[in-house]
């Protein structure tokens, strides 16, 4: 979803969170994989980071289950 | 009610090789649920979600993260400085749609919405706050906030 809706994007893994930055905005409170409980991300960080990257329609259309 | 306003302060304190910090931090954060899990919105700082089983597990989880963060951006700080610039930022950068929903819940509160009863249990904040950070170098305990005394013989 980022390589098509922020394309340019930086990802950065840090000591506990990624951070991702995209035209000046960044989001920095992504778990690594360490840190997710259920194994995958859920919804709510990546609809979260797509507000905090102004991506929310491409990210929507993108994956739909965001927009539910 | 779906959403729930909240105003917090949190003290993380954060060490790096190059130094010790305090952080104060007083923001406002948005809890919902979402998918069947309760989500801890940051409004202040915008960047910053976490979710948990029930509100009081999310919250958890939200003042960890913050911890975490506030960890990683000592990590890359050249200087206390530098740092103190980094936490700055991040706290008081706003998710401004968070923010509206965030005034919509307070309304709704005001209007006498039905609260759910763990936030029921909640200390009531009807004055404007603005989110805010202190960062201070550590050389002294706070003695009072995290009730520290010197024992002496009776």
């Amino acid at each position: 979803m980022l390589h098509k809706c922020a394309p340019g994007h930086t990802w950065e893994p840090k000591t506990h969170r990624i951070h991702v930055t995209y035209r000046g905005s960044a989001f920095r409170a992504l778990p690594t994989a360490g840190k997710l409980s259920k194994g995958h991300l859920e919804c709510g960080w990546v609809r979260k980071m797509a507000r905090k990257l102004n991506i929310v329609d491409c990210a929507n259309k993108a994956l739909p289950v965001l927009a539910n | 009610m779906a959403d729930y306003p909240l105003i917090f302060t949190l003290t993380h304190e954060i060490r790096c090789p190059k130094f010790s910090a305090r952080v104060v931090s007083r923001g406002r954060a948005l809890m919902t649920v979402e998918d069947g899990l309760w989500w801890c919105h940051g409004v202040e700082p915008g960047s910053l979600t976490e979710q948990g089983s029930d509100p009081s597990v999310a919250f958890a989880a939200f003042k960890e993260a913050l911890g975490e963060i506030l960890q990683d951006l000592a990590g890359d700080a050249s200087s206390f400085k530098a740092f103190e610039r980094a936490a700055q930022e991040f706290i008081v950068d706003v998710d401004s749609i968070e923010a509206l929903r965030w005034e919509a819940a307070r309304l709704q509160i005001t209007s006498g919405a039905q609260i759910e009863t763990f936030f029921d249990r909640l200390p009531r904040e009807t004055r404007e706050i603005r989110a805010q950070v202190r960062v201070e170098q550590i050389d002294h305990i706070l003695a009072a906030e995290e009730n520290v005394v010197l024992a002496k013989a009776a």
